[in-house]
């Protein structure tokens, strides 16, 4: 697998382009405003203007009607003259375009029909913007009144100098929180990877260091710090498994050989080949068992169980198994002593926590009694009890128990102490049934019974069901 | 009786003909799923061996298949598939038995033999007797000669199972399902020591011996000599 490219260009980080977004959605929404208040405003000075503008043009116009045409024509011309820059007058007749005032031309579309208008034109090298109203005076004669919009253009260059200064404000930040926030992110996505990175080239060990913050990265982070755990012990697990099939199964193959090719000599007498071939399928179905039992384990191990929504006696399936192994115990010399309360039901696999409970008992059945010192008590007890937040079944013996130091690795797969090497099983037995009590969430406890062992089953309390009605009824499959 | 044995693999099919073939049954080998359910469809067999994955036609399909067409041919699933979830999705798909891969071949023929037997109508007796053993599954008593014998109700059941399959071997992990309800595999011998101890209260005192281990396969009751 090629190693992932490190990402070190901020404006190609998704944080970036997330702040670039929305530093462009203010923009726009700057944009919007500002955009509205010059209407607003521009509309409100402009009213103004037209009232200003209206009384102006009826008063001259009153003056022009007292006086005859020249007088009106020299009136226009004093008036005009007196104020160039904000008072602007014009008249025209006919296709004369210009009899008096202060005006070069007539603005082109401003027509005499006594309504305000707006218009512009150049003047010493300056735009100017005005606001005049044009009447018709009679003879074909027009007259046009107009003030200069000062504070209109006021307002415009104002707010386009607001508008730029606020884009370039808005658009520096926004780069800026863009590029601080995406160096922070990527630092820590850096790490991120390089951890992995690090962890697939075989460092095991590594794992994310969290900030603390419990933000989404630190959740992220702890995800694949969990996920690392999980394929470190998968990893782990395989190994293990690869290293024992290679000795506790290989053992059993090559007996298994020995005796084939003792039952293909042809110097046996018929009798001992009989024997021979028996001895081969009983080492095959030991075999065969210890490969049923690791193929569970791993099947439990690998992945997450699906939950069980029936609930079954765990009382009655106690005391069923206590009554299937009793006899067992009694020809070994052991006591099999059940104190289970009656009715606890729970929702779980019923064959494998079976399998369990079997698997422990048989434990206890085994080793329970090699104890010599206290053989007067070789007694094992199975009792079931439940607290606030579990449901524990015990199984307690006297046997030799197993040192504290050792209890971890007796859950393990294929680990036999050495006291009980020389003992039949496979090595299997409690790790099928610390796989089931996981798989269930729950956990297997060995405990010092002073003397002996104490092995305990220990399940999440939520698992308990109230019975249905009365003793549940046993599993109704058949068998012819 | 005829047998009809499905199976992908040919050394073992053959191997489960020749031996069905010994016990005087006639049998038919299909190799995979198609032929097979054509065989299947074309009726008359007694039991059916199918094995659980089948090229085109997986073994599940056919059994629910022949069920859906209301045919109750008693049929024996095999698999190497052996979870708990398996064996009951198996069992609910409308097969009679299911026997998980690798398995021992005495065990195969015992549960072939359980299920011919199944085929035949039910019996309507009230008790069962092999020679002097007479077991009275109304009442839960059991005589041997005219003399009550007191079994604990495990017990009981162990000797109702038995004597059901009277003439037949069962095997320990039949006992284990059809006597305990336990689907899961003890690693000791706890099995032999019920019998041990149910062939002391039936056995010991008589001549005669009814309740015997055949080697390497499992236990049978029968009146007969010991084969």
């Amino acid at each position: 697998m090629a190693p992932a490219p490190s990402i070190t260009i901020p404006w190609r980080t998704a944080s970036f382009r997330l702040t670039a977004l929305i530093a462009s959605l203010f923009l726009i929404a700057a944009l919007v405003i500002v955009a509205v208040l010059y209407w607003s405003m521009s509309d409100l000075i402009l009213r103004q203007l037209v009232h200003d503008v209206t009384a102006r043009a009826a008063r001259v116009q009153a003056r022009i009607a007292r006086l005859g045409p020249d007088q009106a024509q020299s009136y226009i011309t004093r008036v005009a003259e007196a104020d160039r820059t904000t008072f602007f007058l014009l008249a025209r007749s006919g296709d004369r375009h210009r009899e008096a005032g202060n005006l070069d031309a007539w603005p082109s579309h401003i027509h005499a029909d006594g309504k305000p208008d707006v218009f512009s034109f150049e003047r010493g090298g300056e735009r100017i913007l005005a606001l005049g109203i044009a009447t018709n005076l009679g003879d074909g004669r027009m007259l046009l009144v107009a003030r200069r919009a000062v504070a209109q253009e006021q307002l415009t260059r104002r707010l386009q100098w607001i508008l730029l200064a606020g884009s370039l404000l808005i658009a520096g930040l926004g780069i800026g929180a863009g590029l601080v926030l995406s160096r922070t992110v990527l630092r820590r996505v850096d790490a991120i990877s390089q951890t992995g990175e690090r962890f697939l080239r075989g460092q095991m060990k590594e794992r994310v260091p969290l900030t603390g913050s419990a933000d989404e990265l630190d959740a992220l982070a702890g995800n694949l710090n969990d996920m690392f755990d999980r394929i470190e012990q998968l990893m782990r697990g395989m190994r293990e498994v690869s290293d024992n099939i290679a000795h506790d199964l290989k053992t059993p193959l090559n007996r298994l050989r020995i005796r084939a090719e003792q039952a293909l000599d042809t110097r046996m007498s018929d009798q001992d080949r009989q024997v021979a071939l028996e001895r081969i399928v009983t080492e095959t179905d030991e075999i065969i068992r210890t490969f049923n039992a690791l193929l569970q384990v791993a099947k439990l191990e690998a992945g997450a169980m699906e939950p069980v929504a029936d609930a079954f006696d765990l009382s009655q399936l106690i005391a069923d198994i206590i009554e299937l192994y009793a006899p067992v115990a009694e020809e070994a010399g052991i006591s099999l002593v059940c104190q289970v309360p009656p009715g606890i039901a729970i929702a779980a696999h019923r064959q494998l926590i079976g399998q369990a409970i079997t698997n422990l008992i048989e434990n206890a059945l085994k080793y329970g009694r090699s104890h010599k010192a206290s053989a007067a008590v070789a007694d094992v007890r199975v009792s079931l009890t439940t607290n606030p937040r579990e449901i524990i079944v015990s199984i307690a013996d006297h046997g030799p128990g197993i040192a504290e130091p050792d209890r971890q690795r007796a859950l393990e797969r294929f680990v036999r102490l050495d006291e009980s090497r020389s003992m039949p099983g496979t090595g299997l037995g409690l790790s099928l049934v610390a796989a089931v009590a996981r798989g269930h969430g729950g956990e297997v406890r060995l405990l010092d019974n002073a003397p002996g062992l104490t092995a305990q089953l220990v399940l999440p309390r939520h698992l308990l069901r109230a019975l249905a009605t009365g003793p549940s009824a046993p599993e109704t499959i058949e068998i012819a | 009786m005829r047998i009809l044995v499905i199976e992908d693999d040919a050394e073992v099919a053959a191997y489960i003909v020749k031996a069905l073939k010994e016990e005087g049954h006639t049998a038919d080998v299909a190799h995979d799923g198609e032929s097979g359910w054509t065989l299947a469809r074309s009726a008359g067999y007694d039991v059916m061996i199918i094995d659980r994955m089948l090229p085109r036609k997986d073994g599940l399909s056919i059994v629910a298949d022949l069920r859906q067409g209301e045919d109750r041919t008693p049929v024996l699933i095999l698999s190497a598939l052996g979870e708990v979830d398996d064996r009951v999705k198996g069992l609910k798909a409308g097969g009679d038995d299911y026997l998980t891969k690798p398995f021992a071949f005495s065990e195969m023929l015992a549960r072939i033999e359980a299920l011919i037997r199944r085929s035949q109508p039910e019996e309507q007796t009230t008790k069962y007797v092999v020679g002097d053993l007479v077991l009275d599954r109304m009442s839960h008593k059991v005589t041997r000669a005219g003399d009550a014998i007191i079994l604990q109700p495990r017990e009981f059941r162990l000797l109702e199972y038995l004597m059901k399959h009277r003439g037949q071997v069962v095997t320990r992990t039949m006992l284990l399902e059809g006597v305990w309800d336990y689907h899961f595999d003890p690693q000791t011998n706890v099995i032999d020591v019920h019998i041990s101890r149910l062939r002391a209260k039936i056995d010991k005192d008589f001549d005669r011996p009814l309740l015997h281990t055949i080697r390497g396969r499992g236990y049978m009751i029968d009146d007969g000599p010991r084969t």
